[in-house]
């Protein structure tokens, strides 16, 4: 099983696809939109309007994906909340383990918990 | 840590394992020594616990890109560092490291960890052998590039190495894909260089493996090169010990296997043809063994590989 430190890695991760992710498509979204958008802009009666529909349309672009990376922001530090506070209920269950003495079911415990000279040998 | 997982932070570390390290990520792996899939602590009384009947001669065992130790694994659960110990009376030392990060990094990292080790040992060692697969061959090379530049001492242990598939002269997999990235990422189109962002995310480690990459400076030039062949490789093979290569084909036909070897790694470069036809490899014809039917994965655990491997050993300087 996944130690505490492997679960805050892996949210981490987790959290860093989501927010390159989402940049990544958004890059993506407003190069594909601009297409039409440009040759739109060349039709003399509705170029202005175009103009002003184009701002809108970003902003909106920006505000959706923006939100995806800040929604995704407060999830990751919910999950460091949560597992800080999984951390502490842990220690407050096994004090020895806390202050780093071996544990009589050493073989259970999980690697990172033990000292290099802990290892079991062969 | 149950295998799987060990497993699959393997694969995540080859895949982006420069990144994780990067940011500090508790899934990269750091560099260390493994008995039992149990990591041994890198003192003294943590060596005389792992190994309390150790031996003079000592094999160290570097496995490939995104697996680990559980590569060389036979279904019996032996192994070729298991299997030298029961025969040859070598104790089998099995690396874990980062398979992510550039080669030159573990190199560098390998030929720290060598020192500390032939220094903490349990008794003075007289033979060091490393056995590299795949990538672990590169690393264990530019280790032995490092430690001869400051002059460590570890070499002098060092008689011989033996690599199992392992890259020499880079994989061609490897640099169609820096071509086809850089292909897509030229075309003026969101989607394709979206694409070629994503595949660009492939490790430095990974990247390496194109044309066996072993310092910094052989590094720097990768954006520039888009040739498919075999580069010149600058660093030679330490001429001071022996090199012993084996290579896998899954054809015979002499084509096919110059072509496509394992499937990985072409017999050219895991026989390092070119660099010993540039005078950069001196490798005698017995040193090098050429299996056909076997695939980039089995080699790591064959016993027709293991009794070559156990031949050589076996052979007096």
């Amino acid at each position: 099983m996944a130690d505490i430190k492997q679960w805050r890695g892996l949210r981490a991760l987790l959290e860093d696809a989501v927010e390159q992710g989402a940049s990544a498509v958004e890059r993506v979204h407003v190069a594909t939109a601009k297409r039409p958008f440009e040759i739109l802009k060349r039709l003399p009666p509705i170029g202005k309007w175009v103009e002003g529909i184009e701002a809108v349309h970003d902003t909106i672009l920006a505000g959706a994906y923006g939100s995806v990376r800040v929604v995704n922001r407060v999830v990751g530090k919910a999950l460091d909340v949560a597992l800080d506070a999984f951390d502490d209920a842990r220690d407050g269950d096994h004090p020895d383990d806390a202050a780093g003495a071996a544990s009589p079911d050493t073989a259970k415990t999980p690697v990172s918990a033990k000292t290099p000279d802990d290892e079991a040998g062969p | 840590m149950g295998k799987k997982l060990d497993d699959t932070l393997a694969v995540l570390n080859g895949l982006v394992g420069d990144y994780l390290a990067r940011t500090d990520n508790s899934l990269a792996t750091s560099m260390s020594l493994y008995r039992n899939d149990r990591p041994v602590g890198l003192s003294r009384q943590g060596l005389a616990r792992a190994y309390p009947k150790a031996s003079a001669r000592v094999a160290v065992l570097a496995h490939g890109v995104a697996c680990t130790e559980s590569i060389w694994r036979f279904p019996d659960g032996s192994d070729y560092g298991s299997r030298l110990e029961h025969e040859l009376g070598f104790t089998p030392i099995y690396l874990r490291y980062n398979s992510g990060l550039a080669i030159a990094d573990n190199g560098r990292a390998l030929a720290e960890l060598l020192k500390q080790l032939v220094e903490l040992y349990p008794q003075p060692i007289e033979e060091l052998l490393p056995i590299g697969y795949s990538m672990g061959g590169l690393v264990v090379r530019s280790a032995c590039h490092f430690a001869t530049g400051q002059g460590q001492s570890w070499l002098e242990h060092v008689r011989r190495a033996i690599y199992v598939g392992t890259p020499h002269a880079g994989a061609p997999a490897e640099r169609l894909g820096r071509v086809v990235t850089r292909v897509l990422g030229a075309i003026p189109d969101p989607y394709t260089r979206l694409i070629a962002d994503v595949a660009n995310l492939r490790s430095a480690g990974v990247k390496d493996l194109g044309d066996a990459d072993l310092r910094d400076e052989d590094r720097a030039g990768q954006g520039k090169r888009l040739s498919l062949r075999d580069a010149s490789h600058p660093v030679p093979l330490l001429p001071s010990i022996r090199h012993h290569l084996i290579a896998g084909s899954l054809s015979t036909d002499p084509h096919l296997a110059a072509l496509f070897g394992d499937m990985l790694v072409p017999v050219t470069s895991a026989t390092a043809v070119k660099m010993r036809r540039e005078g950069n490899a001196e490798v005698a014809e017995p040193d090098v063994r050429v299996l056909p039917g076997l695939g980039h994965v089995d080699i790591a655990h064959d016993h027709d590989v293991y009794e070559q491997i156990k031949t050589w050993c076996e052979e007096q300087e």
